[in-house]
């Protein structure tokens, strides 16, 4: 055998299946096949019309299937924009219409345009004008971009606007404020932006290209469930967690519970904060994901859980695999009307 | 007393300026006011003698005492201010730089300037901002005013209008014009940032910025309000922020007409009192009280991962200042030895729910917590009008 015909099959094994839907159904079977097929679970809003739908997709990424199924209905979204801290978690479909931003799909991951951004700024570290194209990407089941605040970083990069002028920035461009707004826009908590740094350009002619790659360090997650008594363990990749002590108490909010969890290392240790994702799902949370506000000391972990009643589980997103990730998007003729 | 009588025991020079408060002219009035509001607060009486029927004139002259007055409180809580006297003609910037350090107890350094660099520079009882704004436009050059020095660089930059008021320098920094476009959206906005900025050696030195800058109204050359409110596809708002500085963040309407007319105030608080508190947890009360909050430790729970407890209060606490009155949001936890451990602040602030706290494992007997608390603040409210603003 090659070794490039045994790098193909390699890296084949590690791409999940294509998707291929031909068929015509009720949205939200669509939409539970589709899930179903990466393991994973769509919300939809209850206000999204019930209606069937025609959908042909062959040989797609999960966000290509996705967006075509979003795109037969015309009334659902999971592309709008949500500035909200801490960034909600789990994939839910919106009742908004569905609007067309350019895109580039590459496996199961999908790169966007959300829109550009003209800056002029005078200010105490002087003046200066530039542009930015913001490129969210999103992240599918099972794959967790991480630390999104500085992730992921532009790599060979190239911009050229409607006039055929390269427009990345160089040292010349020059960012003087002393406040940053419009720099990101955020989705759901498995996206990124990368906000591209330009010099000004005609936004309203837009780009004819932008191509490159977003570099980032994502991981694969798979969640645990743990039963909330004393001495129960789950087995991770990475080793094993498991519940030492559980304490309840209350204050003017009601009932909470505190668990400390250790976690015993298979191998070399992977730090908690980055082995485990805090997002969790508990039994009784009000929302499909809770953010639980950790408590490491060492291979401690302690979690605050408000409850109605004891939970009798809670399910943590384990990471595994982390690993830098190039993730190539190109973009042809990108104007906005 | 009429007005002219009194104009005429004011001195000739502010007697004029006094006259170009209502003069046609923006620039004019501005540097009039700027003027006025630097005097020495000891004409607060004779200004506030003076009467006029002219609306422009008198607006002024009572933004100039409300200025004049905000300083003397100042001068009264922060001691006297640092000024400067310094006559320069063709002198070494070396040297000038020093004497003016030494005169405003800053360290003061040049950066980048040819070894031979001379300055021609005039000031006469200039406060620290005043005397380093001066030091720039003459060296044709900028500062950075640091965590523990003064580095003046070659290079002009923008400048904004400026109030100058004792310790305190006050200014737009930033002027920010966004245009947005996406799918069938093209969107606009305008973006102002003010700023207050204090000497770093002030006694009281503590301060805590809650809300530090506070804007009352941005109007525009019509008349009309300019405000606006944030944009949904502005993402997080993020202040770089300097040392010594308080900054605000506003939004306008970038096709409103200008020049626009920002007025507020600052708001500042710094410590001027402190104490003590002790809350024992060796007995069944774990409280204290002090003036009209009982703070009292709940939730007090152990585990191997570490102490967690909750500090809440009895009542629901009504002070907008608590937040920040627990100093640095640091506590102390005091073990059977009476060895202290240091607590991480989680969350929360002095109220029912309250701050949770946690500490590292192994604290045996926990005997007590020991904060230190603000008992009074000094509220520095400077007034403000700025003119001739622009968006680009």
């Amino acid at each position: 055998m090659t070794f490039a015909l045994l790098i193909a099959l390699l890296a084949a094994a590690q791409d999940p299946p294509k998707i291929t839907i031909e068929k015509t159904g009720a949205f939200a079977d669509l939409v539970r096949e589709l899930a179903s097929k990466r393991g994973t679970k769509i919300e939809l809003h209850k206000d999204i019309e019930a209606k069937d739908i025609t959908i042909s997709v062959r040989d797609a990424g999960y966000f290509e299937a996705l967006d075509a199924l979003c795109r037969a209905h015309g009334g659902a979204n999971y592309t709008e924009e949500n500035n909200r801290w801490p960034r909600p978690a789990g994939f839910t479909l919106n009742a908004k219409p569905w609007v067309e931003y350019p895109a580039s799909h590459h496996g199961d991951f999908k790169t966007m345009i959300e829109g550009f951004v003209g800056f002029r700024t005078r200010s105490v570290d002087g003046e200066g004008a530039w542009a930015r194209a913001r490129v969210i990407v999103f992240g599918p089941p099972g794959v967790k971009i991480l630390g999104t605040d500085d992730n992921p970083m532009p790599v060979d990069i190239e911009a050229i606007d409607a006039d055929g002028k390269d427009v990345r920035a160089d040292a010349a461009t020059q960012i003087n404020e002393q406040t940053e707004v419009a720099v990101r826009t955020f989705r759901d908590d498995n996206t990124a932006c990368l906000s591209l740094v330009m010099k000004p350009f005609d936004l309203s002619k837009g780009l004819r290209t932008l191509k490159g790659k977003a570099s980032m360090t994502v991981a694969d997650v798979a969640d645990v469930r743990l039963n909330v008594e004393s001495g129960q363990r789950a087995e991770i990749s990475a080793g094993s967690l498991a519940v030492t002590t559980v304490a309840e108490s209350r204050d003017v909010l009601g009932p909470k519970w505190r668990l400390t969890l250790k976690y015993e290392p298979k191998g070399k240790p992977v730090p908690l904060d980055r082995l485990v994702d805090f997002y969790a799902r508990y039994d009784g949370s009000r929302h499909e994901r809770e953010y639980l506000s950790p408590r490491i000391e060492g291979d401690l972990v302690e979690i605050e859980v408000r409850a109605p009643h004891r939970p009798a589980w809670v399910e943590l997103q384990i990471r595994s695999n982390v690993r830098t990730l190039e993730l190539p998007f190109e973009f042809k003729d990108v104007v906005f009307k | 007393m009429t007005a002219l009588l009194i104009l005429a025991l004011l001195q000739d020079d502010v007697a004029g300026w006094v006259d170009k408060l209502a003069n046609d002219d923006i620039a004019t009035r501005e540097e009039a006011t700027r003027r006025l509001a630097s005097m020495d607060p000891a004409a607060i009486e004779t200004l506030e003698k003076i009467k006029t029927d002219d609306l422009e004139q008198r607006g002024r002259l009572d933004e100039v005492l409300a200025i004049l007055r905000a300083r003397r409180k100042l001068a009264g809580v922060f001691g006297p201010t640092k000024r400067a006297t310094i006559s320069a003609r063709g002198r070494k910037l070396g040297d000038v730089l020093a004497e003016l350090g030494r005169a405003l107890d800053e360290k003061l350094e040049g950066d980048g300037f040819a070894a031979d660099a001379t300055i021609d520079l005039e000031l006469k009882e200039s406060t620290l901002w005043e005397s380093l704004d001066a030091l720039a436009a003459a060296a044709k050059a900028h500062y950075e005013y640091e965590k523990d020095r003064v580095v003046l660089r070659p290079g002009r930059r923008p400048s904004f209008p400026v109030l100058y008021a004792e310790q305190f320098r006050v200014s737009p920094v930033e002027l920010k014009r966004l245009d947005y476009i996406g799918p069938g959206k093209r969107e606009s906005a305008g973006v102002i940032v003010l700023e207050a900025r204090y000497q770093r050696n002030m006694k009281p030195g503590q301060e805590v910025f809650h809300n530090a800058v506070v804007v009352k109204s941005v109007v525009d050359a019509s008349g009309d309000s300019a405000a606006a409110d944030g944009v949904e596809w502005g993402g997080i708002t993020l202040l770089k922020g300097r040392p010594f500085a308080a900054q605000k963040t506003i939004f306008v309407n970038p096709e409103a007409p200008g020049p626009l007319r920002i007025e507020g105030t600052t708001d500042i608080l710094f410590v001027l009192d402190e104490k003590e508190i002790t809350v024992p947890l060796d007995g069944e009360a774990r409280e204290t009280k002090e003036g009209d909050i009982t703070f009292i430790v709940q939730d007090l729970t152990s585990s191997p991962a570490g102490i967690s407890l909750t500090l809440a209060s009895k009542e629901n606490v009504r002070d907008e200042d608590a937040a920040n009155r627990m100093v640095g949001h640091a506590l102390t936890l005091f073990d059977a030895a009476g060895k202290g451990h240091a607590g991480r602040w989680h969350r929360g602030s002095i109220g029912r729910v309250g701050m949770l706290f946690t500490f590292p494992p192994g604290i045996e007997k926990p005997q007590k917590l020991v904060f230190r608390w603000v008992t009074k603040f000094h509220r520095v409210e400077i007034p403000f009008t700025f003119e001739g603003i622009q968006i680009p």
